[in-house]
């Protein structure tokens, strides 16, 4: 009997671990970076989707794969009509009333309170705290503390964002980092090991394990106040090397790969090999704008504007799209997203389009003073210079290297010769080569936005890098239109989104007509999964892919 | 030996401090500026935060300042410096990496030494033969092939294909934690970067090997042994082996700290966490107190296996003496 009873337990045993195992969710999830930290002092992609998934980077609203957004730790998201955000044109000021939801608390199980805010906003305003940015955080003048979690931020200037869409820090436990702070410890702050191997959050799974170079191990929260989530298990591995990552996503080692993933050859080739019933590769249009700068400063065929639209005229998008993105890509005529919320229909009846046409280029290019020489290269009538243009990317860029020479032989057509120049990443952009102009033509390359970004930081003429402002500013094609720059200003400090539209398919409309840069097209996110996984909807956009994580299943 | 062991120790130091020095000045002469490159990816990225970030991490002292702060913390505090990337002293990043790299390091070594030893000692005595043809080509194929293509090569093989070792990493996800089980997941997961890692010493000592024994089993000393009658393996082992390993050993001492060259490239190929990687890391972020921590410490190993060479030279050699 006892003999019985005994082969009874183990055999019960081994069943409920079995049926335990088999229910249990695991989903291994490729990235090609392993996040150096999380926080406001690290800034990797791979970071920001880990991090999300741990603990929400944009505490206010999130942003879902539509652009939408939603209240996240918040009660409502404020606005102008109810009272919560409340402007003072006159002064420049503005003050927005929060109220944050009552059943959050941190992974260690303490509230998640307003004294997680300001501790967070402390810590980020203090100067020894190297924060990559504190350009939004610098708005706030205080943060007026009504209770637990009540409190209201007031501002020093007037921020169309301010209702959540950018805090400008993030709330830290206050259990952790209010000592330090007091003792005025920011080393101890900077090197806590909370930002890494130690990092909780109040998002919809828990840090279980990090090891470093392989992967990072979470497990579901199931007090997630978003809801429980549906995988027990979510395992980040780090794979750089993108062919490994290839096989690995083929071979089912991993079954899902989002953003920082594969380049788009080798997510192409996926997509070729594998049959399409088993694995899903997602392209879907990004935020990151394909396009080459032309130095108008320094370079004085380029501070004429029909040679610039010549080049335009002469650039056979479609053709590059084809032959180096296989068509899956649409060219752009802009510098802004066709998804940005700024972007309205009225905008494409004003700007400027210019198709593809090398005689109207040629005329163009006669109309400026160039006729071509013996050597078929046009060149000035009156200085005697020809066209041969200095265009520069960066080495290793296959696509990138692509299109340069597609390029290349459609200026040919036209009588432009190219010179390519390239150069690593790390030298194209040094301080000493983009902003103080070192190349002498053009340069191409891509620049990232967000869906709140206005182009300010790019085309406004105070941002032109000159050497009385340290060549400092992003402007570096050096457009300088008074009125673009006055549009900028004022919807920077617009409140009023429908205003902003407008303003915006003015700014358009002049950008499209100077043309100070040549737009080509807007960057893939490119994401990847097996179809027994469901709920993974890529937002496109700065705005981590994981913000509905706690929903993915797996089937 | 103490002696010589300590004069060679001292003749290190002044070394060390130029390579310190030349290196220092070589990465920050680098062109490109990480914190700049941020601005790229990060729209809400300021000019004033860039200043700021450059005055925290002391960017925006003059080079031979920057040099002296970091020399006075390796001397007086043993304080390497600060990862700008991680956030993390450098000691703290390198211990976490230095175990797996020697995993990786030594069993590739261990693999290439006690394959490529025999394997050259045979085809010398068999020289022409169609054993000695075929490892001839082999090494040929060894010394050829870049790393990252055979890494992926073998991937492709043996992960993808046959499905007999993992793609990649150092570890599975879910092991037992009993000590036999961790072990036998690390060295499946070993099996494929140890012979990517190890494959060009492999063939390289083979054909040293080789070539070595071939000439000292002409000398007159190993025909006065064969006309006395000694044994051919007595003769093999204990009189040519010993002189021909000789200049093999410094080759072999050597290959270490060039092997830790050669994990930046396999570490990759195969997600294997380690100092390669850590190294090839810092270099691409420009996290110049990593870089130069890991050069060190290889210029230092390439130091001390220059001496465990000399001091085994005269261990296997009697005639050797240290004056």
């Amino acid at each position: 009997m006892k003999r019985k009873l005994i082969i009874f337990f183990v055999l019960t045993l081994i069943l409920t671990t079995a049926v335990a195992t088999a229910e249990e969710k695991i989903l291994e999830i490729g990235i090609s970076q392993e996040p150096d930290g999380f926080g406001t002092m690290f800034s990797m992609a791979a970071g920001t989707q880990v991090e999300n998934t741990i603990n929400p980077t944009m505490p206010m609203l999130y942003r879902d794969n539509n652009w939408d957004l939603h209240p996240n730790v918040t009660q409502y998201r404020p606005n102008v009509q109810d009272g919560t955000w409340v402007v003072d044109e006159e002064n420049e000021a503005m003050v927005v009333h929060w109220k944050l939801r009552e059943d959050i608390t941190w992974h260690d199980g303490e509230p998640f309170t307003t004294e997680d805010f300001v501790i967070g906003y402390n810590i980020t305003m203090h100067d020894d705290y190297p924060a990559i940015t504190k350009t939004v955080a610098r708005y706030i003048e205080e943060i007026e503390v009504l209770g637990d979690y009540e409190m209201k931020l007031h501002y020093n200037q007037l921020y169309p964002f301010a209702d959540g869409q950018v805090l400008g820090f993030m709330p830290m436990p206050a259990h952790i980092f209010s000592e330090p702070y007091e003792q005025d410890d920011i080393e101890a702050i900077v090197e806590h090991n909370y930002w890494r191997t130690g990092f909780f959050g109040i998002g919809p799974y828990k840090l279980k394990e990090w090891v470093s170079g392989s992967h990072i191990e979470l497990a579901a929260n199931p007090d997630f106040y978003r809801g429980k989530p549906i995988i027990d298990t979510i395992v980040f591995r780090f794979v750089e090397d993108t062919e490994t990552l290839r096989f690995m996503i083929e071979t089912g080692e991993v079954q899902a790969s989002i953003n920082p993933t594969l380049h788009f050859d080798s997510a192409i080739a996926l997509q070729r090999s594998v049959d399409p019933e088993k694995i899903h590769v997602d392209f879907i249009e990004a935020i990151t704008w394909e396009h080459i700068d032309l130095n108008t400063r320094d370079f004085e065929p380029f501070q004429d504007v029909r040679v610039r639209r010549a080049l335009m005229h002469a650039t056979d998008k479609e053709e590059i799209l084809e032959t180096v993105y296989e068509g899956v890509i649409s060219s752009s005529e802009m510098p802004m997203s066709p998804r940005h919320p700024h972007l309205v229909d009225d905008a494409y009846d004003v700007m400027t389009v210019y198709e593809y046409n090398p005689e109207r280029a040629e005329a163009l290019l006669a109309a400026a003073g160039f006729a071509r020489g013996p050597d078929g290269i046009m060149t000035h009538q009156d200085t005697g210079k020809k066209l041969i243009l200095d265009i520069r990317t960066t080495a290793g860029n296959s696509s990138r290297e692509l299109a340069q020479q597609i390029l290349a032989q459609q200026w040919a057509e036209i009588g432009i010769q190219v010179e390519i120049n390239n150069m690593v990443s790390t030298a194209l952009f040094d301080h000493g080569h983009l902003y103080k102009r070192a190349w002498p033509h053009m340069i191409l390359f891509a620049w990232v936005s967000s869906p709140t970004s206005m182009g300010d930081t790019i085309w406004h003429m105070d941002a032109i890098p000159r050497e009385e402002n340290n060549w400092e500013g992003q402007n570096v094609s050096g457009w300088e239109n008074e009125e673009a720059s006055e549009i900028l200003d004022e919807m920077l400090q617009e409140m009023d989104e429908s205003r902003r539209q407008e303003l915006n398919t003015r700014f358009l409309q002049l950008w499209t007509r100077d043309l100070p840069s040549l737009p080509l097209f807007f960057n893939l996110d490119i994401t990847i999964w097996h179809n027994n996984i469901s709920g993974i909807k890529p937002t496109g956009c700065n705005s981590p892919d994981t913000w509905n994580i706690h929903q993915w299943d797996i089937h | 030996m103490w002696v010589y062991v300590i004069r060679r120790i001292l003749q290190v130091i002044p070394v060390l401090f130029l390579i310190s020095l030349a290196t220092f000045a070589l990465l920050n002469a680098m062109p490109g500026d990480p914190l700049a490159e941020l601005m790229m990816a990060d729209p809400d990225m300021s000019e004033e935060d860039l200043a700021n970030l450059r005055r925290i991490y002391g960017l925006d002292q003059p080079f031979q300042m920057r040099y002296l702060r970091w020399m006075e913390g390796v001397i007086f505090e043993r304080d390497l410096g600060s990862s700008q990337q991680y956030k993390v002293p450098v000691t703290t990043l390198i211990a976490r990496n230095v175990e797996n790299t020697f995993y990786l390091v030594f069993s590739s070594f261990i693999l290439s030494l006690f394959v490529a030893i025999p394997i050259g000692i045979y085809s010398a005595l068999r020289q022409y033969s169609l054993a000695d043809y075929f490892w001839t080509g082999f090494s040929f194929f060894g010394f050829s092939v870049p790393n990252h293509w055979l890494g992926l090569l073998l991937l492709f093989l043996f992960s993808v294909q046959l499905e007999w070792t993992p793609v990649g990493g150092f570890q599975s996800i879910r092991v037992p934690p009993d000590f036999f089980s961790q072990l036998l997941d690390r060295l499946h997961h070993l099996i494929l970067p140890m012979i990517t890692l190890g494959m060009s010493s492999l063939a390289g000592w083979m054909r040293y090997m080789r070539s070595t024994m071939l000439e000292v089993i002409r000398e007159d000393y190993i025909r006065t042994a064969r006309a006395k009658g000694i044994a051919e393996r007595k003769i093999i082992y204990k009189h040519a082996l010993r002189n021909a390993i000789l200049p093999v050993i410094t080759l072999v001492m050597m290959a270490i700290p060039m092997m830790l060259g050669g994990a930046v490239i396999t570490e990759a190929v195969f997600v294997y966490p380690g100092m390669g990687r850590l190294f090839w890391h810092s270099l691409i972020n420009q996290d110049n107190f990593v870089s130069m921590a890991i050069i060190m410490i290889i210029a230092v190993l390439v130091v001390l296996f220059n001496l465990l060479a000399d001091i085994l030279y005269a261990w296997i050699d009697p005639r050797i003496r240290y004056d």
